[in-house]
């Protein structure tokens, strides 16, 4: 619990950092405002929109609080399970660093000049903001800390299903993702109120992307003689296998999304990977290189059991063929 | 849901595929309104021709365990008693086993089992 807390504690650290900057600068500032202020530019670097002093610093830190809280539970159930917060903790860095630059700066842009249609705000600004970006993600890196050595789950009994000698088999199963899927739906519905009310490219992207994740959210998983597939629920393409030969060993557990692998969808973390598309039962496949793959699915159990029992007929079948032991 | 097939079996492949999938209704591990995998994907996955695996699905569809919907592909059938009527299936292709292990002509089980409807009430 007390590694939990510390690393809660340091990913929110530079939001509130943040915070503070932008409060700060605007207490130093406010009296050398133009009201309303220049606050959105575009590559010209000359002010396009404007808004209210009140408007402006609501918006900058209710962003940086809603983001600020996002990572902060995201890092408190992952330091619970194993998972690798240290990227996730360089990147909430990079983001308040950015935000943190971005929002005095802008306030700066404003100081001294009486109309606001006059501020600019050039493109330079931006390298430096990234700039900032970076030099922050090195230092939450830093203060992340080593990552912890992915102690896995208590891991399942390898099983083994009966299979007479001639006998074919395959395991197939559908899994869906509820959060993809809602945040997809989501996504797309405001997209495409958006693209319709005010136009159509500020709700197109946001469209796309919820199409997306609504598409992304199932998969069919299926265990044969080929390995493990994992394809889209319809169409057959794009495909994911994991071919016999470099499968050592199929077990099943329990596995949570965000504890173990700090999110849903395709997750990398040091030592494994895996689709994961909700909390639960899942397959768990220890590769030849050593790595781990997951795949969420229910009746994991069935799916492993049969997965070793072909990798056992492969392996029989090489060593028959071949004299000499395969490198 | 698992499907095996004995391609040494005396018994059909498209009987052993359309036996798997009912044993996944009957036993709860495919639940009504679920698809089952293309016929296509299922036929390399197995290693048999794909119109076998649609003999199967076909006979499934004369049980009345799935509906082969157009755009949809195989679907088993929404009913709440899907999994009770895999297992009455089941149980008659085992009936009509026993019959003919003993010798039983068609119509003297057909007439057996009309008695049982008779009598039973």
């Amino acid at each position: 619990m007390h590694h939990s807390k510390r690393r809660t504690l340091v990913i929110a650290l530079p939001f509130a950092l943040a915070c503070a900057a932008v409060l700060t600068t605007y207490a130093a500032l406010r009296d050398r405002l133009p009201d309303p202020l220049a606050t959105h530019f575009p590559a010209s670097g000359k002010a396009d929109g404007f808004s209210g002093a009140g408007s402006f610093l609501a918006v900058a830190i209710a962003l940086l609080a809603v983001q600020g809280a996002i990572f902060a539970v995201l890092a408190h159930r992952s330091s619970r399970g194993t998972g690798s917060p240290r990227l996730m903790v360089a990147f909430a860095y990079g983001v308040s660093g950015l935000l943190g630059y971005a929002f005095p700066a802008t306030l700066f842009a404003n100081a001294d000049v009486p109309d606001a249609a006059d501020v600019r705000f050039p493109m330079w600004q931006l390298a430096v903001a990234l700039a900032c970006a970076l030099t922050a993600g090195g230092v939450g890196r830093l203060l992340a800390g080593a990552d912890a050595p992915s102690a896995a789950g208590p891991a399942g009994e390898p099983h083994r299903l009966p299979l007479g000698k001639g006998e074919a088999a395959g395991w197939t199963r559908t899994v869906t993702s509820g959060v993809l899927l809602a945040v997809g739906l989501g996504l797309a519905g405001v997209g495409a109120v958006l693209a319709f009310t005010v136009n159509p490219g500020s709700g197109l992207p946001m469209a796309v992307v919820g199409a997306l994740a609504v598409l992304l959210s199932g998969c069919r998983v299926t265990v044969d003689r080929r390995g493990l597939t994992v394809s889209p629920p319809v169409v057959r393409l794009p495909r994911l296998r994991v071919p016999l030969g470099r499968i050592e060993e199929a077990t099943s557990r329990r596995v949570d999304a965000v504890g173990d692998f700090g999110g849903w969808g395709y997750r990398i973390r040091p030592g494994r990977r895996g689709v994961v598309l909700r909390s639960g039962d899942a397959l768990c496949l220890r590769l030849s290189t050593g790595k781990e793959f997951v795949v969420t699915v229910d009746d994991a159990r069935t799916a492993a059991a049969l997965l070793n029992t072909l990798v056992d007929r492969a392996r029989a079948d090489l060593g028959g063929d071949r004299p000499a032991a395969a490198g | 849901m698992l499907f095996t097939v004995d391609p040494g079996s005396p018994v059909p492949l498209g009987d052993q595929i359309a036996a798997s999938v009912r044993r996944a209704i009957a036993d709860g591990t495919v639940h009504p309104g679920e698809r089952l995998p293309a016929a296509r994907a299922l036929a390399d996955s197995l290693g048999v021709n794909v119109h076998t695996v649609l003999r199967g699905y076909q006979r499934l569809r004369e049980e009345g365990l799935i509906e082969l919907r157009r755009g949809r592909g195989a679907v088993v059938t929404g009913a709440a008693t899907s999994a009770g009527r895999a297992r009455l299936v089941e149980g008659v292709l085992g009936l009509v086993g026993q019959a003919r292990a003993i010798g039983l002509s068609d119509d003297e089980l057909l007439a057996l089992v009309r008695n049982g409807l008779a009598g039973g009430g």
